[in-house]
């Protein structure tokens, strides 16, 4: 599991920050989007 | 982050209220508008599927688009807005030229297609120039994009002996040759994945590529453009080369 703290974020115009990676939500018509949902959890659980 | 689908532009509220509701959620970090200009196509339909009250882009459509969103952001002001950012896809420099000095509260991020075989170098520096984040879609190349996007004079990114080669000296797959690119070109991108995302998300903490693997992989620029968008071509255009200015 990643610390969230260790990954690095980018500045936006107004001072907000986000995290450099993120992760794609269509499937390309093959996979599910529950299958898309359970990865997307478990994406923000390995970061958090 | 979400986006208004591009059936939805002229009720964009309505569109966000939706995407709220489904995420569970009190309000979007970043509202996105996916495609410039509306056009309304069923999923999963043919690259010959057109939709005949298609029109081409126009900066008053895409302005008023935004506006409406911009609404949503400015509703902060009173109490908490529904959305944070404003973040547009799918965009031009021309298409850019002609909208941002139209808008009152610039876009965060434009999200594009980005990966080694089909670089934008151009879009990118202007979006720089403007602070505006480039967000990459597409960042390995899509190698399982729908089949009617697959085209025989393709190249997949991820099988060139550059890539292959760089994988190799790092001890990974070259997805993630691809991802630590993306990251020190300053890009953030959105890899799918349902089997490798954990591995995705530590390439950006995982040691970098030298100077000369970039410079090698810089050269990769091909005009590789994977997917082309023919479903968003309007009647009288000549082809998917007009959705982009070229
Ligand atoms: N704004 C727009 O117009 C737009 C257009 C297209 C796409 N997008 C967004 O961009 C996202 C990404 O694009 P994409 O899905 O077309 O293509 P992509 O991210 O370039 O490639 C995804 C493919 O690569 C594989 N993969 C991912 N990580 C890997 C790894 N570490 N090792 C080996 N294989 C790996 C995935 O398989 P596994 O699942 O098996 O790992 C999947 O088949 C989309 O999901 C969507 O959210 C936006």
């Amino acid at each position: 599991m990643m610390d969230p703290k260790t990954v690095p974020s980018y500045q936006l115009y107004n001072g907000d920050r986000i995290p450099c990676i993120g992760m794609g939500t269509f499937g390309s018509d093959r996979v599910s989007p529950a299958e898309v949902a359970e990865a997307v959890s478990g994406g923000k659980i390995c970061s958090s | 982050m979400t986006k208004v689908w591009n059936d939805m532009h002229r009720d964009v509220q309505s569109s966000c209220l939706k995407s709220i509701q489904d995420l569970n959620c009190d309000y979007i970090d970043m509202l996105f508008i996916y495609w410039p200009f509306p056009n309304y196509h069923a999923p999963g339909c043919d690259v010959s599927s057109r939709n005949p009250d298609a029109k081409r882009f126009s900066a008053e459509e895409f302005t008023d688009t935004y506006r409406q969103i911009e609404e949503l952001v400015e509703e902060e002001l009173v109490e908490e807005g529904l959305v944070r950012h404003i973040g547009i896809s799918n965009m031009t420099i021309r298409k850019l030229d002609a909208v941002l000095g139209k808008l009152r509260i610039p876009p965060s991020a434009c999200e594009s297609k980005l990966h080694p075989t089909f670089q934008q170098k151009d879009l990118c520096s202007y979006l720089k120039e403007q602070n505006i984040l480039s967000i990459g879609y597409m960042p390995l190349g899509s190698p399982r994009r729908p089949e009617r996007d697959i085209l025989p004079e393709d190249v997949n990114d991820m099988q060139l002996p550059v890539l292959t080669r760089i994988a190799k000296a790092h001890l990974c797959h070259p997805a993630i040759i691809c991802l630590k690119w993306a990251l020190q070109k300053g890009h953030l991108p959105i890899p799918f994945s349902v089997h490798n995302y954990e591995a995705n998300l530590e390439a950006a903490v995982t040691e970098p590529l030298t100077e000369e693997e970039m410079a090698a992989i810089d050269t990769l620029e091909c005009g590789n453009r994977l997917v082309k968008g023919q479903v968003f071509l309007w009647p009288g255009a000549t082809d998917w080369h007009e959705l982009w200015d070229e």
